[in-house]
């Protein structure tokens, strides 16, 4: 009897009604462990709790409540986009490609709020980015930073991001929407303390929160020590198709999403990472590449994979070869690892190439870029680095 | 909707009735905060009646519309636990179901006094899964129920279950502390 068994028995409510064995059992276990022992006095707590009859009359009121207000209907919504999902449905395994909307991390300030105002929506050439940048870094950015915390000196950066699987109630209904996480970017690089901010619908919380779990960074580094960063924000977007706005001329083929199968097979993976087993990553996605047909969403997760395996062991030269063949698989819009891309550079102090890939990045982006990111843009023209005209 | 729709939706709705409303009483902790919170049910189910019809089990579908409200919408409402405590709270509803005597009647009742404002104090989503849990449910109708997969579902319920314990160990705070405090 140890830990696992106890919640398991009372998981399966085995614990509910014990048998005399079985109450023996437990209280061998109990002795040493205080936690499991807590833990069955607050389930036992829970079933012994009288609960009231509803009164008599309840279904009688709630069917007059509705009566008198059958004109304000739930939302409709959306339906599915027969594009998008097609047959796959039918199968029942489709993980609809999960779009990154790239909102970066940004900290929050003492009071919890977050911190990336001045950025507006995403420019189109170069030179309005540089005007922009100029403008919104000096009226507010600066002021309401705290550079440390964004600077990517011994700063955090994202190294994987993997999409979660789509929630299948919210793919059944159609359902698209975001979720904004807040959580700790941990000395190790992990992901702890996932809390959701906000969420356009429940039902792509969970998601979200194994998304987020799963994410994984360059620590923060002060005076040589990785620290804990609390209060980083990431916005995750669920989008059924990757299809684009209305006024896009839709000459972009449609990306194929990750398969079950392929996610299962490189799962292995990032096990191994976690345990500092590099070769054994190394394997499982060696294995992967020559197992599977992979489509450009696969290879792309692949070479991140990679990517983030060798940073990991430390061979950064490979870790940019990995991350950018992962940028470069055609038709993709995952700019997350642009911005990786980025900060490598910028560790090996090629200034100029970072400079390039957060420009590539900020006319990709669709979306809010945060400060941040303009912060990074002002540091590295600090060091020389120059935007194209 | 007419009189029949009305009558299609209590037959679906009414022998559920009870198991909706004392899951709802478990998670709110309050009489009128659990019967808000089933019309709240019935009102997102009503539109859909001709689907509800078609289920095999119309109670897991209202129970995941339940828990989904519950955890989008109890913020709004959630008020100091110590503004209101109903008097069912207080003496009877958290009492042991076996026959206690007056000493162990005293005891289960100040039992039962600790379990709410733990419970009021516990996160909304532990609340959930706990309250659904302790109405019997299995782990795979939680899965239906929450969306969870079986592994996430099993770490939350672990560790619910650990801060309920936490928070049941925890001396009583004052009004002012506890107004709004999850930890």
């Amino acid at each position: 009897m140890n830990c696992q068994d106890t919640a398991d028995l009372l998981d399966s409510h085995a614990l509910d009604r014990p048998t005399e064995n079985q109450r023996k059992l437990v209280e061998a276990h109990f002795a040493t462990c205080v936690a499991c022992e807590d833990s069955w006095n607050a389930q036992q707590l829970l079933l012994t709790q009288v609960i009231p009859e509803p009164r008599p009359d309840l279904m009688a009121e709630i069917l007059r409540h509705i009566t008198g207000r059958n004109e304000e209907r739930m939302r409709p919504r959306n339906r599915l986009r027969a594009a998008a999902v097609g047959g796959a449905i039918a199968v029942g395994t489709l993980f609809a490609a999960v779009t990154w909307i790239p909102q970066l991390e940004v900290r929050t300030d003492e009071a919890g709020a977050p911190r990336y105002m001045g950025a507006g929506a995403a420019v189109s050439s170069p030179t309005e980015f540089v005007t922009r940048v100029e403008q919104e870094l000096r009226a507010e950015v600066f002021n309401e930073l705290r550079p440390a915390s964004v600077l990517p000196d011994g700063g955090y950066f994202a190294l994987l991001k993997v999409g979660p699987p789509y929630p299948r109630d919210a793919l059944e209904q159609g359902l698209e929407g975001h979720v904004v996480v807040e959580f700790t970017i941990t000395s190790l690089g992990t992901v702890a303390d996932v809390t959701v901010v906000e969420s356009s619908d429940s039902i792509f919380e969970a998601a979200a929160i194994e998304g987020a779990s799963s994410f994984k960074y360059k620590p923060r580094v002060a005076a040589g020590t990785p620290v804990d960063v609390p209060g980083v924000r990431n916005r995750i977007g669920f989008a059924l198709s990757n299809d684009r706005s209305a006024e896009e001329p839709d000459d972009r083929p449609e990306i194929p999403p990750s398969r079950p199968a392929f996610r299962q097979a490189i799962e292995p993976a990032v096990a191994c990472i976690d345990e500092n087993n590099f070769q054994c990553a190394q394997l499982v996605l060696d294995e992967t590449i020559a197992t599977y047909e992979l489509n450009v969403s696969e290879a792309h997760m692949l070479w991140r994979l990679y990517g983030y395996t060798h940073f990991r062991n430390q061979n950064f030269e490979q870790a940019i070869s990995a991350y950018e063949t992962a940028a470069a698989q055609p038709g993709l819009r995952e700019l997350g690892v642009r911005l990786t891309l980025a900060h490598l550079y910028y560790e090996r102090q090629q200034y100029q190439k970072a400079l390039d890939t957060v420009v590539e990045y900020l006319v990709m982006a669709e979306n809010t870029p945060t400060a941040s990111v303009y912060v990074f843009v002002d540091r590295l023209r600090q060091l020389g680095a120059s935007v194209p005209r | 909707m007419s009189k029949a729709s009305d009558k299609r939706f209590e037959k679906i709705v009414e022998p559920r009735l009870n198991a909706l409303y004392r899951t709802a009483f478990r998670l709110t902790g309050f009489r009128a905060d659990a019967e808000d919170l089933v019309q709240d049910v019935c009102l997102r189910a009503y539109p859909r009646l001709a689907e509800l019809e078609q289920l095999d089990n119309p109670l897991a579908w209202l129970l995941r519309v339940q828990y989904r409200l519950f955890i989008d919408h109890v913020r709004r409402r959630e008020r100091s636990p110590f503004e209101r405590l109903d008097p069912d709270i207080e003496s009877s509803s958290l009492m042991a179901s076996r026959d206690p005597g007056p000493e162990e009647q005293a005891s289960a009742a100040a039992a039962g006094q600790r379990l709410h404002r733990a419970w009021q104090r516990l996160e909304k989503d532990q609340r959930a899964l706990l309250a659904l849990h302790a109405e019997g449910y299995s782990l795979s109708e939680l899965q239906h129920i929450t969306g969870l997969p079986k592994s996430a579902l099993k770490a939350r319920l672990y560790r619910a279950r650990a801060r309920l314990a936490k928070l049941l160990k925890t001396k009583a705070v004052s009004s002012s502390q506890a107004s709004g405090v999850v930890g």
